[in-house]
């Protein structure tokens, strides 16, 4: 399941809800592990927010994968083969 | 109860040691309450943010990269704003359409400055980044 947003130019979808609900954590603990304020992994949940290499590596290792399956831009999207299914 | 971080705890003690020494000096020193006022106001400004700050973040991290990066956009922006204000000014002066003294003319402008820097962050906090 995948969240999409425009960023002015470049679409950025995010897999932080899919894989923050597979180990049962709330936005509040992992800004609290990340060491980020809940607002911050809201926005980067809706892809509003272009977060920096740091602070998706420290997302991605928290939550046990990488960031490149977490993060997808949208030249990467229009690659993608047919199966994966874009949720608004 | 949320946990409080040493950085609030230290603004509240210094707080409440600054009022104190504050009031006792306005007491003591009856004709020069001065001193006893700027430490008065300084301490209630150091006790109302440790409170505040722990009232609205508790053991919660104050400031991230967003609001880092948004904060400094804000005021980015709002140098802008008063540069663009200031270049007005200067100019209705100067073709003497409107002239203010220095001192409403300095008010002003820094008013517009800190106004201008809160409400781009506020408009950046909602948007969600600056890009």
């Amino acid at each position: 399941m995948w969240n999409r947003t425009s960023l002015e130019c470049i679409t950025v979808q995010t897999r932080i809800k899919e894989y923050r609900a597979r180990f049962s954590l709330t936005q509040d603990e992992l800004a609290k592990k990340v060491g980020v304020r809940r607002e911050t992994i809201v926005f980067l949940e809706q892809g509003k927010y272009n977060p920096s290499l740091k602070l998706a590596h420290d997302v991605a290792r928290t939550l046990h994968t990488t960031i490149d399956d977490l993060f997808i831009f949208d030249d990467e999207v229009q690659g993608q083969k047919s199966g994966i299914v874009l949720e608004d | 109860m949320k946990e409080m971080k040493p950085r609030n705890f230290y603004r509240i003690i210094i707080g409440i040691l600054m009022t104190i020494s504050g009031i006792a000096s306005m007491i003591l020193t009856a004709g020069e309450a001065i001193i006893g006022m700027i430490l008065l106001v300084a301490g209630l400004v150091f006790l109302i943010t440790g409170i505040i700050r722990h009232r609205q973040y508790g053991d919660d991290p104050e400031s991230d990269e967003r609001s880092k990066k948004i904060g400094a956009y804000g005021l980015s922006y709002a140098w802008l704003t008063g540069l663009l204000f200031m270049f007005c000014l200067f100019w209705l002066d100067y073709l003497g359409i409107l002239r203010l003294g220095t001192q409403v003319a300095l008010a002003i402008s820094i008013v517009v400055l800190a106004l201008s820097a809160r409400l781009y962050q506020i408009y950046l906090f909602r948007k969600g980044d600056v890009e």
